[in-house]
């Protein structure tokens, strides 16, 4: 039986379904019409041919309406697809992971349509696909690649949304404990509604009889150098636990209580919050990182009173104030000596370490109010430090001061470096300068490391990112659409935008062959009009190795290639590549562990500086020109000569060059950046490029002044700051009080918060008391912040004096939300459901169908097909006119077919024979009888004569025939030529000659001829 | 008819690299180092199991083979990136939901890192010569590429029973590295035998040609014009099968297509497919093989196979019931 469905916006009919069915009310009227028009027009035709014009017209006439109203074929789709949102944080515990893998795995055994599909999502702190809905997916396993600290529900449900077939109606099945850190489900549920997707969820249900928590670990944000801190350690725990308290100062253990054995204290928990006091002293300045362990004890194997260790911790950092001191990094002591001896005579304190020997926090990096770059390269230091000296500076106060060198600025890579941002000068030379330029083209392999695609690209932009805007650089590729090409052609490096954008297109094609690959770099480079010439390549070394002829060839040009190989087959790859390293003189670097791959970047950045050698000016000697203001210059005209600096251009804006090179280099400049200063000297402070300055009298002088500018400022008020957690915000308070210990009123504060993923975030403080300021941040990642404080208050003691100075504090944030979770939250799951209209599913597979169609609309694809309803109706209408004009002799047709071209001539001539002999014979009868009758029958007679003859003749040939006979043409009849000679053959009318076989047109005014003529003739007998 | 999707799923690849039939069935090997075998009538994988060893590198070919008089199949594995070549039972394969934990039942194995006799640096493809009763293998030839690119002859050991062959002895090898038109290779990827003119037919992938040997390893000829996109030139062909009248079907890993040649007059009969992603397109294809009245093409990029009907008996296979490119 044919469904049939209406609604005001559309109507089903079987499976077509229009759209705007409204026109579809016009078919009676017009039947109506047709019918009552066709008794009279349609009159003269026989009975069947008038009913089949009829019928024909009612076709038409029904199809016209049809097609406006925009039919449409429906194909209701069968299959259902379901895609699992599997919850993969660290809140689940793992045996209800297992389980609920299971369940996928039971339910899988029991499907009932083998056509429908399943789609796995996981979800954490964020959402990954790992099987697209498909008939041939077998079941969940969990392979989250993201950070499992965190859940973000919302996040999977969206991405299951996003990746939904089209084809197949949908379901989804949360399985989850319910608990999210982050987004929230019932808003993500309410879009899936909206979409139709009904979730069904499965709640992985635990309540933990037995937990402890270390809640938190108070320590004061600021302390001074000697004092006696107060720690205290919050413990929550389930039921009463035993265990032992551990309390770490900067990794050592803290020992707690003397008369035992081992360095922590037994503890005994009671029910509910507990509190401990640790008093500790402050022995060293700088950042005190605190650590709160607790252990449960252990009874056969396992914990007792515990079930979750993540949340056993808890981390906190005092900053403790005394002297100032400095951290100076450079890789040669000796070549340092004697900036550090003018530093130890200025009675500063300076840390010397090498560039693997770095702070590998910001909040280590506090420890320090400046630090000294000497001479470094930028590939010495990982990404994540150059973010974190940055951030020292802008958001901490720091300082900074970047001593020159051939390691150092443009040269050293630090071009398009986090630290770019915060130095005085621009390292990228002006493009007046005329300067030898470096050509570097990187030969891209598939890398098949975990993201190697991602860290391919990352490499790519590391590289470009250190050359300057007029080096050329270009990217070689093996792309599957068609062998080895340039994907970025060898061109400046300008602004880095059209080649950054051809990084994000990159493939990374498995190559074949080195070969094809070198050939096409060889080609650019060789052509490249460049100082120095390199290529970098990555690969993981299974190409056919390039033959010696061509690597000759590079040795000539002396272009070097450097190749890197990531996770390499196997030793002969390495030796493969490393060959043709040592053939062209380029280095080799073997990659095979996770931390080599993160380091890859750097490895780009320090190749490319291969070809930054060309910034570097090295001549006579010069007497650099010392320009007025600068303020760390104070006393000083004039300095000594120089013989080298690395090239960089003047920093617009608020940076000041205070001593001038050749061309207007910049060798000195300084400016405020963020809360801290910073100092850039692209000479060197040896006897390299500065043999006169360390034999100057006001060398140590020089240096002091810079340093003391860039420095930190300590400040003489007291100020001590702390901090609390309250959810997602931390309050900072700060109790002011100046030298002579009265409160400090009036203070502005300008501080930073810097976040641990880099950022930085302002912090506005207000006075809320005498001496008291306070303020808000927001503060919900975990990890340590570190909030640097400038402050400026009018001092009471002196007119017109001010108190000025900083002080740090930290906000530490130990663990995630993840794991203070102690029972699910199925309430919420429940509600996910009733909202999307799907079930709470038991977790027997058995009883659960997970393709169910119950609550499901099948998705309909929708074909349009107006345009074929339309031409029907043309071709109808054309057929109707044929019906009742154009009659088809089949016989003749089938004849005219068989007998080929020139019997068809013959025939067409005797059916024209034919048409004319019965006009003729009509004629002869209209004139007998003419003179026998009335006028009016005399016509209606002829008429009659004329349809017959048309009959006859079987098609109406009028026009042709009265064209044939005023053309006098030779007809052929049964086989013997005839000469039809016309009868006062009467003038063509101007229009009929003008448009010579116009169709319908033309035939209805040769009609009209004849009757005319043949009214004329009959007027004339008469 | 297409088959195959992106994913680790029974049934679904994660570019998958070689490709062999077995009867109504075919057998698929992947980068996750999974040896599947899938029905293509259904596209559902019906078992297999995973390399013992993966880390290094996976794959980049297979061969099954079944004695021409009957008996049981083998499949034989150049394990490329552990130089080696694994001879495995197909009766012993896990299930599709094991097939990431099962080893499957491996019989055979022979060969280790070096250029000596009998070692190997990338293997890329098996063949298989039988006895002339057809009960056993004759010889096995391994080809093999890495800079030390050759042709390896192995015959069974004395001893050993036919059709069940597990202990091999180096016999003699042929080729070296190189791009001259003698018997040199470079990255040679896939190998057949023509059993009726008992000749070795080879696919010299950076060299962009097939090569025709004698079963001792003299060249009868070269075919192909040469890298590009020509009719009769070629872009890396990895994959390689022989169809019936002295024809052989390359698809081409750079080139995205597959190119019949004739091989006595060494003349392209003709090339199908374009790069792209739809059906009918092609994606650094691997490997083809024949699979009854079908020719299937491994479409690598695609993480698929196609299978394209043989017009007119043109691709009817000859005496190849299996083997297969690698």
């Amino acid at each position: 039986m044919m469904a049939t469905s209406f609604t005001l916006a559309s109507m089903t009919v079987g499976p077509v379904q229009f759209d705007m069915p409204v026109w579809l009310g016009l078919i009676p009227i017009l039947w109506v019409m047709v019918i009552l028009m066709s008794r009279r027009s349609l009159a003269g035709l026989g009975t069947i041919t008038r009913w089949v014009a009829i019928f024909v017209r009612l076709v038409v006439v029904a199809l016209i309406p049809a097609a406006m109203a925009e039919p449409q074929w429906r194909r209701e789709a069968k299959d259902v697809a379901v895609t699992v949102i599997m919850d993969s944080s660290e809140s689940v515990p793992t045996s209800k992971q297992k389980e609920a893998e299971d369940f996928i795995r039971e339910a899988l055994a029991h499907q009932d349509r083998k056509e429908d599909r399943l789609g796995v999502i996981t979800s954490a702190k964020s959402a990954f696909v790992q099987a697209l809905p498909s008939k041939l997916t077998r079941g969940v396993e969990r392979q989250h690649l993201g950070p499992l600290d965190g859940t973000d529900l919302a996040a999977g449900v969206r991405l299951g949304l996003a990746v939904k077939p089209q084809d197949a109606a949908n379901r989804m099945l949360l399985i989850t404990d319910g608990n999210q850190t982050s987004g929230s489900v019932l808003q993500a549920a309410e879009t899936a509604k909206a979409m139709g997707v009904p979730i069904d969820v499965l709640p992985l249900k635990y309540k933990y009889s037995e937990e402890v928590i270390v809640d938190r670990l108070v320590t004061p944000a600021s302390a001074r150098e000697g004092e006696t801190l107060n720690l205290r350690v919050v413990l929550q725990a389930v039921q009463p636990a035993k265990g032992r308290l551990t309390i770490l100062m900067n990794g050592e253990a803290v020992d707690l209580d003397p008369d035992s054995e081992g360095l922590g204290a037994r503890v005994d928990l009671k029910q509910g919050i507990n509190v401990l006091s640790v008093p500790v002293k402050a022995l060293s300045t700088g950042p005190q990182r605190f650590e709160a362990d607790f252990e449960p004890d252990v009874r056969d194997g396992r914990m007792v009173g515990d079930a979750v260790v993540q949340n056993n911790k808890s981390l906190a950092v005092t900053f403790v104030s005394g002297e100032g001191k400095v951290l100076v990094i450079t890789e040669d002591a000796a070549e340092a000596q004697h900036f550090l001896d003018a530093m130890s005579a200025a009675k500063i304190k300076c840390d010397v370490v090498p560039a693997d020997q770095v702070p590998t926090s910001l909040t280590d990096l506090n420890a320090f109010d400046a630090v000294v770059l000497f001479n470094e390269s930028a590939y010495g230091f990982t990404q994540k430090f150059q973010e974190d000296l940055r951030q020292y500076v802008h958001d901490t106060g720091g300082g900074l001061l970047m001593v020159g060198g051939p390691n150092a600025f443009g040269a050293g890579g630090w071009i398009g470096s986090p630290l770019e941002d915060a130095l005085p000068v621009k390292l990228d030379p002006p493009q007046k300068r005329q300067m030898p330029r470096g050509a570097l083209a990187l030969v891209m392999h598939s890398v098949e490391a975990p993201d190697g695609t991602f860290l391919g690209k990352k490499v790519c932009e590391a590289a470009v990112n250190s050359l300057s805007r007029l080096d050329l650089a270009g990217i070689v590729e093996y792309g599957w659409g068609g062998g080895t090409e340039w994907v970025h052609k060898l061109a400046p490096v300008g602004d880095g935008t059209a080649i950054k954008r051809s990084i994000q297109n990159l493939m990374f094609g498995d190559m074949p062959d080195f070969t094809p690959s070198l050939e096409l770099a060889y080609e650019g480079l060789s052509k490249a009009d460049a100082g120095q010439r390199h290529v970098i390549m990555i690969s993981d070394g299974d190409p056919a190795v390039p033959n010696t002829s061509l690597l000759d060839k590079y040795v000539d040009k002396k272009i070097t290639i450097s190749t890197v190989g990531v996770y390499p087959h196997s030793g002969a790859d390495t030796s493969r590549m490393a060959y043709i390293s040592k053939y062209t003189g380029g280095r080799h670097y073997h990659v095979n562990t996770a931390k080599g791959l993160a380091n890859i970047p750097q490895i780009f950045i320090k190749e490319a500086q291969t070809v930054r050698r060309s910034l570097i000016w090295e001549g006579q000697p010069f007497l650099p020109q010392v320009l007025l203001g600068g303020e760390a210059l104070r006393g000083m005209t004039s300095v000594p000569a120089i013989t080298g600096y690395v090239v960089t251009a003047e920093r617009e804006g608020l940076a000041q060059m205070t001593l001038k090179g050749k061309e207007g280099d910049p060798i000195l400049a300084q400016w405020q950046y963020g809360l801290g200063k910073a100092v850039a000297y692209t000479s060197d402070a040896t006897t390299r490029w500065n043999t006169q300055w360390v034999s100057w009298a006001s060398y140590r002088q020089f240096w002091e002044q810079h340093m003391r500018w860039v420095m930190r400022p300590g400040g003489s008020a007291n100020v001590r700051v702390s901090t609390e957690n309250r959810g997602d915000q931390t309050v900072i308070t700060v109790e002011a009080l100046d030298a002579a210990g009265e409160r400090l009123n009036f203070a502005t504060f300008k501080g930073r918060l810097a976040l641990p993923d880099g950022r930085g975030l302002d912090v506005d403080l207000k006075q809320v008391g005498p001496g008291r300021y306070q303020g808000v941040v927001q503060s919900d990642q975990p990890g340590s912040y570190v909030v640097s404080l400038r402050y400026a208050a009018p001092d009471s003691t002196q007119q017109d004096g001010v108190i000025e100075g900083s002080v740090q504090a930290a906000v530490t944030r130990p663990y995630a939300d993840e794991y203070r979770t102690l029972e699910d939250n199925t309430s919420l799951l429940s509600q996910v459901a009733e909202l999307t209209g799907g079930r709470v599913l038991t977790g027997i597979a058995m009883n659960e169908d997970l393709w169910t169609r119950e609550g499901l609309k099948m998705p309909v694809a929708l074909r349009a097909f107006w345009l074929w309803v339309a031409i029907a109706a043309i071709s109808l209408f054309l057929l109707d006119v044929g019906v009742r004009r154009v009659r088809i002799d089949i016989p003749a047709m089938w004849a005219a077919v068989v007998g080929g071209f020139t019997r068809q001539e013959a025939r067409k001539a005797e059916h024209v024979g034919s048409l004319k002999a019965a006009r003729e014979q009509a004629r002869a009868k209209m004139v007998q009888r003419a003179s026998g009758l009335q006028p009016e029958q005399a016509v209606a007679q002829a008429r009659e004569a004329v349809r017959k003859a048309e009959r006859l003749s079987g098609v109406k040939f009028e026009a042709s025939a009265e064209q044939l006979k005023r053309a006098n043409v030779n007809i052929a009849i049964g086989g013997a030529e005839a000469r039809v000679a016309p009868t006062n053959p009467p003038p063509l009318p101007k229009d009929a000659a003008a448009q010579p076989g116009e169709g319908m047109g033309r035939l209805l005014k040769a009609k009209q001829k004849a009757r005319e003529e043949m009214g004329e003739e009959e007027g004339e007998k008469q | 008819m297409t088959f195959g999707e992106v994913g680790d799923s029974p049934g679904q690849f994660s570019y998958p690299r070689c490709i062999d039939t077995q009867g109504r069935f075919v057998w698929v090997i992947d980068k996750l180092a999974r040896v599947q075998k899938i029905d293509p009538s259904t596209g559902r994988c019906v078992g297999g199991w995973r390399m013992p060893d993966w880390q290094n590198g996976k794959p980049t070919g297979i061969t099954v083979w079944t004695p021409p008089a009957g008996g049981a199949t083998r499949i034989i594995v150049p394990d490329t990136h552990y130089h080696r070549v694994m001879i495995y039972d197909p009766d012993g394969m896990g299930a599709p939901d094991d097939l990431m934990e099962s080893r499957g039942r491996l019989i055979a194995s022979f060969g280790s890192y070096g250029e000596g006799e009998g070692q190997f640096i990338y293997p890329t493809d098996v063949a298989v010569l039988p006895t002339p009763d057809g009960a056993g293998m004759k010889r096995l030839y391994v080809l093999e590429y890495g800079g030390h690119d050759r042709i390896s002859v192995f015959e069974p050991a004395a001893g050993g029973t036919p059709g069940d062959e597990t202990r091999f002895v180096y016999r003699f090898s042929f080729g070296k590295f190189g791009s001259g038109l003698g018997v040199e290779f470079n990255r040679p990827q896939s190998m057949e035998i023509d059993p009726q003119r008992n000749e070795l037919i080879v696919t010299d992938a950076c060299n962009h040609r097939l090569g025709r040997f004698t079963l001792d390893g003299e060249l009868i000829a070269w075919i192909g014009g040469g890298i590009g996109k020509g009719v009769g030139q070629m872009q890396y062909p990895y994959g390689l099968v022989l169809l019936g009248g002295r024809r052989a079907m390359v698809a081409e890993f750079g080139g995205n297509r597959v190119q019949v040649f004739d091989l006595d007059a060494g003349k392209s009969l003709g090339v199908y497919g374009q790069a792209g992603r739809s059906e009918g397109q092609l994606a650094s294809p691997w490997g083809v093989a024949v699979w009854e009245k079908s020719v299937l093409v491994l479409d690598s990029g695609n993480n698929r196979v196609q299978g394209f009907s043989k017009p007119g008996g043109m691709w009817s296979a000859a005496g190849r019931g299996s083997g297969g490119p690698g």
